[in-house]
């Protein structure tokens, strides 16, 4: 016993901290470990409260390990044999370390109050205008673009169609397969046919349960192209680990011109169809 | 409490034992013989067969077509079957799960499809008494969606298109973020397990009737007559299998064009319409099954051919709950013999208003399920008339099975179908 | 060496071993099912063989040497022995009005006696391979037969419960009925059919090889229709009547013949009793030689437990 302990224990803020710089450094074995980029306008705010609290966290913890660290080393019983000194309290300090935690969580909260209700309340609402951003019709909230039903254990999912409707004839099914145009508001409406599931991008910072018996909106606005993950994040089963899918984020016309081409695809009348698609 | 030498002694043992017992648990990779199949006909026909049969087949089929992780090819001197049992492609597939140096992934069909449709593709892996409806079992050689008629098999595009779509409604996922190589290796490797399934039932099938064994493995190398003809017949059998699977790519029904306009919503209502009364007539009798509100209540009691089997060749079923004494000793007589076999459940007709076509949703996917039926189930194929035959009142022509498509693809979006999908707010949903 | 277990913190430590041993034991060794044990080394050297071209065809069988003398005519009868078993009604849900007019439920055709113990719809046939000419195959009992043979359904039962022709033969399949069927067939050789027949309506289906055992033929909309077709190549084949009696003219005599005797519930009927004798058919097969120009009387009596399973 003894000192060696009190070594092993230091080990673990430090480590834990040596951890954490490697990773977001993407070093070594930690190549892609950390966050992955943020696509999403609304997605920052995100990001910014992870940090702030991992930061907190983050100092606290050392802190603890350290102080822990300095106690077991300077009280071990092989070096220090004066007699234990009891406290009775005092009520200073439990003041202080009831107040300062109390003070910090009502910060994040305050803090976190934008985040939630532009994520979860503020629906982005019908936009007049050619480009789709002079200005709001502040009654009217924008209908959903896709339709995503999870289904263990695939996404199921329903675009809109030139009539923006869903629930018409024109509508366009895929599965696993959802696209998005790039530089919009995009509401997505989500359900599950079964059991819970959560729909979940990571790198838009979008997750929402997607409970049986709800139906439920979300939104976000990609501001780059390219190809994400969509996976699941609630434990549906046995087939949950594969229960992903793909997200294409293009631009409009490049978006319109897919829609089409699925749609003709869709109302195939022929054994030879069109051309199979390019490897996914 | 200090750490005594006692403790100290105890933990170690039960280290000792966990370490030991821990390896205990991997299953052999083997092909598990079709008991069900074997128990069925040795009951059908009244006989006990040599209980050497059960070798015999096996080292058939194992010399014909290897183990799960080194897959043969069966030896047909004049049957091309290149085209639907690639080797290459069939090894990729098989064995445990890896990648190699370049990355190219291999025991494929461990890694996707191993946990429903099982080691033999007999469609009683472990996650199987899950599901419904139950995974497929390949050993019959029935597919249910596919461009061919009723008792023919699937094409090469068929299969592929199940492996990419996905089969909505059911467990069967879209395996679309596959490589093309991937899934071709997997379509290869389902054939692979079909025909050797399909051979196994018939090899068994031969057994009442056989004059001493089905193979002789004592008279191997020996010039004998007597194993050469053993050979012929297994030869013969396993050419009858995978002929079928050659043939296939021709046996494509050709599908007449859909008659023009659809695109102009009079016409198509016009079509819709006019599917309606098709739907509910004598000619095409969907409601008799379909329901008369297309829900698929219409007939309740049928079973598919796979679920035949367990009952002994029977149509009708009433469900578990109403299992005959004689049903339910029969199953139990092949439960006894194959513990793996699910219990028997009926198959519904689809209910055409949830908007669910489980073999694709396209027009051409709707056409080619009412003109061919369903393989392996009580859907039938439409009376169609046959080109360049007269117009005859009890039967279908072409335009008119394209107005049913019309009809059954427009049911979903019918009021009814959808009660309360409107509203652009959070809210609860009847499912 | 003393193994020291402990004693005061020796509970704990007991309690651990037993369930660490338990869970180490228990998921391990689970019941996988008993694969057949096929030996990989034999299979292996029997695979090599087979490639090196071992155990090419063996050729063409030797002809028989027997030659037949005329023509001999096989009739007889299918009794039962003890009581007929109950013959119960058909599930019969849906279109009761056409279906079980009158309120009387059909009953079931699995097995049906008559009055005086005669089984009916027994198939009899000849199961040995022979050659398609004379002296062996009369003319009348020819392959290559091309007429229609009519099969119909009304009240939702196959007119015919049993019928017999030739793969040559064109199957025309008649709904009489004002409500819809379908008629699936499930042969093995031959390709399997499941059309909608509309009311009123017909449809064909043409075979191409013999069928080795009767196939079922059904109605998906009405699940309680059954019947069976026996696909022969010549016409040596009796279906027994209501009385139970059979007859198969024109057969070859004087030459060894193999027959074969199924019903729908024993499938081939294996135990038996020939005027008087009783006899084991293996899988309903027995061979017998004809006298030329002669009738053999067959009276055959099944046993009513064989019908009860």
């Amino acid at each position: 016993m003894g000192r060696f302990w009190s070594i092993l224990f230091l080990l673990v803020p430090v480590l834990g901290v040596l951890t954490f710089v490697l990773a977001i450094n993407e070093v070594g074995p930690f190549y892609r470990h950390w966050l992955p980029v943020n696509i999403n306008d609304h997605g920052g705010i995100i990001d910014s409260l992870f940090m702030f609290i991992l930061y907190l966290t983050g100092v606290i913890f050392v802190a603890t390990g350290l102080v822990l660290f300095w106690f077991l080393w300077k009280y071990d019983v092989a070096k220090n044999r004066a007699p234990v000194k009891f406290s009775h309290g005092s009520h200073t300090l439990e003041v202080i370390w009831s107040i300062l935690p109390a003070a910090t969580l009502l910060f994040i909260a305050i803090y976190q109050m934008n985040a939630w209700a532009d994520a979860k309340l503020r629906r982005p609402l019908l936009s007049t205008g050619p480009d789709k951003t002079a200005g709001t019709r502040d009654d009217v909230v924008q209908p959903p673009l896709v339709e995503v039903t999870a289904r263990q254990f695939e996404w199921r999912i329903r675009y809109a169609g030139s009539d923006g409707q869903i629930g018409t004839p024109d509508d366009v099914y895929t599965v696993n397969d959802l696209h998005i145009p790039v530089d919009e508001e995009v509401v997505l409406q989500l359900k599950s046919m079964d059991v819970l599931h959560s729909f979940f991008l990571p790198h838009m910072r979008v997750k929402q349960d997607a409970v049986p018996g709800m139906k439920q909106f979300l939104w976000f606005r990609a501001n780059r192209t390219g190809t994400y993950d969509l996976v699941c994040a609630e434990l549906c089963g046995w087939g949950h680990y594969k229960m992903r899918g793909r997200l294409y984020v293009e631009s409009r016309q490049q978006f319109d011109k897919w829609l089409k081409e699925k749609f003709q695809e869709q109302e195939q009348t022929e054994l030879k169809g069109p051309p199979a698609e390019s490897a996914e | 409490m200090r750490f005594d030498r006692g403790c100290k002694n105890t933990t170690a043992a039960f280290l000792l034992l966990a370490v030991t017992l821990c390896g205990c648990a991997d299953p052999p990779a083997v092909f598990v013989l079709n008991d069900a199949y074997y128990a069925h006909i040795e009951r059908k026909t009244q006989t006990t067969f040599d209980p050497r049969s059960r070798d015999d087949i096996g080292l058939i089929l194992a010399s014909s077509f290897g183990e799960p992780d080194d897959p043969y090819v069966p030896l047909i001197a004049d049957l091309d079957a290149t085209e639907i049992l690639d080797l290459t492609r069939v090894k990729q597939s098989s064995g445990r799960v890896w990648s190699d140096k370049i990355g190219i992934a291999r025991g494929l069909y461990r890694e996707h499809c191993i946990h429903c449709h099982g080691m033999s593709g007999d469609g009683l892996g472990p996650t199987a008494s899950f599901l419904n409806p139950y995974p497929r079992d390949y050993r019959m050689g029935i597919f249910k969606f596919k461009s061919t008629g009723k008792g023919l098999k699937p094409t090469h595009d068929d299969l592929v298109r199940i492996l990419t779509e996905g089969i909505p409604g059911t467990a069967m996922p879209s395996f679309k973020v596959l490589d093309k190589d991937e899934i071709e290796s997997l379509v290869h490797y389902v054939r692979y397990l079909s025909i050797r399934g399909e051979l196994e039932r018939k090899l068994i099938e031969l057994l009442p009737d056989v004059e001493d064994r089905l193979l002789d493995d004592a008279l191997r190398g020996k010039q004998d007559d007597k194993y050469k003809a053993q050979w012929d017949t297994i030869r013969g059998t396993a050419r009858e299998v995978m002929e079928k699977w050659v043939q296939a790519e021709q046996e494509v029904l050709p599908v007449p064009a859909r008659p023009d306009g659809w695109q102009d919503p009079e016409t198509m209502r016009a079509s819709v319409e006019h599917g309606r009364k098709l739907f509910y007539g004598k000619v095409a009798n969907c409601f008799s099954c379909h329901g008369d509100s297309a829900l698929g209540d219409g007939q309740t009691q049928g079973v598919d051919a796979w679920t035949r089997e367990l009952l002994n060749d029977k149509e009708q079923f009433l469900g578990l709950a109403k299992m005959t004494p004689e049903e339910r000793d029969r199953f139990e007589y092949l439960k006894a013999r194959d513990p793996r076999i699910l219990p028997p459940r009926n198959i519904r007709p689809r209910n055409l208003r949830q908007g669910i076509f489980r073999g694709g949703r396209r027009p051409i996917d709707v056409y080619l399920r009412i003109v061919n039926g369903i393989d392996g189930t009580p859907m039938p194929s439409a009376p169609l008339l046959k080109p360049g035959e007269a117009p005859n009142p009890g039967k279908l022509s072409s335009d008119d099975v394209w107005s049913l498509v019309d009809y059954v693809r427009s049911l979903q979006y019918e009021s009814i179908s959808n009660p309360n999908d409107h509203e652009p707010v959070v809210t609860r949903e009847r499912l | 060496m003393r193994f020291n277990f402990g004693r005061s913190s020796s509970v704990f430590c007991r309690c651990w071993l037993l369930s660490a041993a338990a869970l180490a034991i228990g998921p391990g060794c689970g019941n996988a099912p008993l694969p057949v044990q096929v030996d990989m080394r034999r299979a292996a050297a029997m695979r090599a063989d087979l490639e090196a071209g071992a155990a090419q065809s063996a050729g063409a069988e030797t002809a028989t040497t027997e030659t037949p003398a005329g023509w001999a005519t096989l009739k007889g009868s299918f009794k039962i022995n003890g009581s007929a078993p109950d013959r119960k009604p058909q599930a019969v849900d849906k279109e009761r009005e056409v279906c079980a007019p009158g309120g009387k439920t059909p009953l079931s055709e699995e097995i049906v006696v008559g009055a005086n113990g005669g089984i009916r719809d027994v198939v009899i046939f000849l199961s040995s391979v022979i050659s398609d000419d004379e002296p062996w195959t009369h003319p009348d009992a020819k392959p290559g037969k091309s007429d229609e043979v009519l099969f119909d359904q009304k009240g939702c039962q196959f007119l015919t419960h049993v019928l017999a022709l030739q793969p040559t033969q064109l199957l025309r399949i008649k709904n009489s009925d004002p409500v819809g069927h379908n008629t699936s067939l499930k042969p093995k050789k031959n390709r399997q059919d499941d059309q909608t027949v509309a009311s009123g309506s017909t449809t064909t289906y043409q075979a191409k090889a013999e069928e080795a055992d009767p196939f079922p033929v059904s109605c998906a909309i009405h699940p309680w229709m059954k019947a069976w077709v026996v696909m022969r190549k010549n016409s040596y084949i009796a279906v027994s009547k209501d009385d139970g009696s059979f007859e198969i003219p024109n057969l070859p005599a004087d030459v060894n013949l193999e027959f074969r005797v199924w019903q729908e519930k024993t499938n081939y009927v294996q135990a038996v009793s020939v005027n008087g004798q009783p006899q084991k058919w293996a899988k309903g097969k027995f061979k017998m030689k004809l006298e030329p120009s002669s009738t053999q009387e067959l009276n055959v009596s099944i046993d009513s437990g064989l019908f009860s399973k």
